[in-house]
């Protein structure tokens, strides 16, 4: 059972690890990134960030989506993470049982692309023109979004935020 | 309530707060002071923000160096009703403690809580970091 399904550029850190995994109270962590799933070192990092007593898996999307569809995934509570509003897409068509999304932290760890100026749409939100564009294709694929950066901080509309 | 002074030399106790603010969220239970930075007196300000501490809290202070101005300051309080006195303050062991106890801690928590983070100071070599992906089935 997915208890949480974040967006958050940084994957694994301090307020998925501290503040998220205790408040969703999760047993499994799954990270579906094909950047992180190819690198030991970025696996090994994400490892080490991970909460401990929480079984962590770096996986691919596709990967993911074949693990997230396993039946036997149905007992466990998981907080799945990806990084962009595309691979969220991409999972919120291949599996099922998506509460919502949450989105925590997006736009200050990736450079900009060439040519592309991003703009602030929260304190911890900044997007260029695609990125908004993709995210408000996973807003269009109807599933409830949050912004969200921890449990503390007030749940606002994404739509609003995008508006 | 558990009450948290952190207080340092230089701008440190100001920086741990707004890092625990981006960590854990804005909290009202944490009092940040730096020390030295402006013409205000250390004795007074530390002073002034522990008489602000309700008689039932608990007040945990972190100090940054055992043999500082700011911790010799702080001494002065540490045998005060409910109040704990812990020097060398880490990020991590702010985040420990200000995400864990609210309500209330113990001295046996905050022993714990500084071993586990003592533990955390760490040189890093990936070549010898073994965390494995565990299998979920």
């Amino acid at each position: 059972m997915i208890k949480l399904f974040r967006i958050d550029e940084r994957l694994i850190h301090g307020q998925v690890a501290i503040k998220w995994s205790r408040h969703t109270d999760v047993d499994h962590i799954v990270v579906a990134n094909d950047g992180a799933a190819s690198s030991e070192i970025m696996k090994k990092t994400l490892l080490m960030a991970a909460p401990a007593g929480v079984k962590t898996a770096i996986r691919t999307v596709k990967d993911a989506v074949t693990l997230l569809n396993d039946p036997r995934c149905d007992k466990f509570k998981i907080l799945v993470l990806v990084n962009s509003p595309e691979d969220a897409l991409k999972l919120v068509e291949s599996i099922s049982g998506i509460p919502y999304i949450n989105v925590g932290n997006y736009g200050r760890v990736a450079p900009e692309k060439p040519g592309m100026k991003r703009s602030r749409y929260g304190s911890n939100i900044y997007c260029d023109e695609s990125e908004v564009a993709a995210f408000k294709k996973l807003l269009a694929s109807g599933l409830r979004c949050i912004y969200q950066t921890t449990p503390e901080n007030p749940a606002e509309d994404l739509g609003k935020i995008f508006s | 309530m558990v009450r948290y002074l952190i207080a340092a030399h230089g701008r440190a106790a100001g920086g741990i707060k707004e890092s625990l603010d981006v960590l854990l969220g804005a909290s009202d239970q944490v009092e940040a002071f730096d020390a030295y930075v402006d013409e205000r007196n250390a004795e007074e300000e530390i002073r002034r923000r522990i008489e602000a501490v309700g008689e039932d809290d608990i007040l945990v202070m972190l100090s940054d160096l055992p043999g500082g101005s700011v911790n010799q300051i702080m001494m002065r309080y540490a045998d005060r009703k409910n109040t704990f006195l812990i020097t060398g303050v880490s990020i991590a062991l702010a985040v420990g403690l200000v995400s864990g106890y609210t309500d209330s801690v113990t001295e046996e928590q905050i022993r714990e809580m500084i071993g586990e983070c003592r533990e955390m100071m760490d040189l890093v070599k990936p070549e010898n970091e073994d965390c494995e992906e565990e299998d979920f089935f």
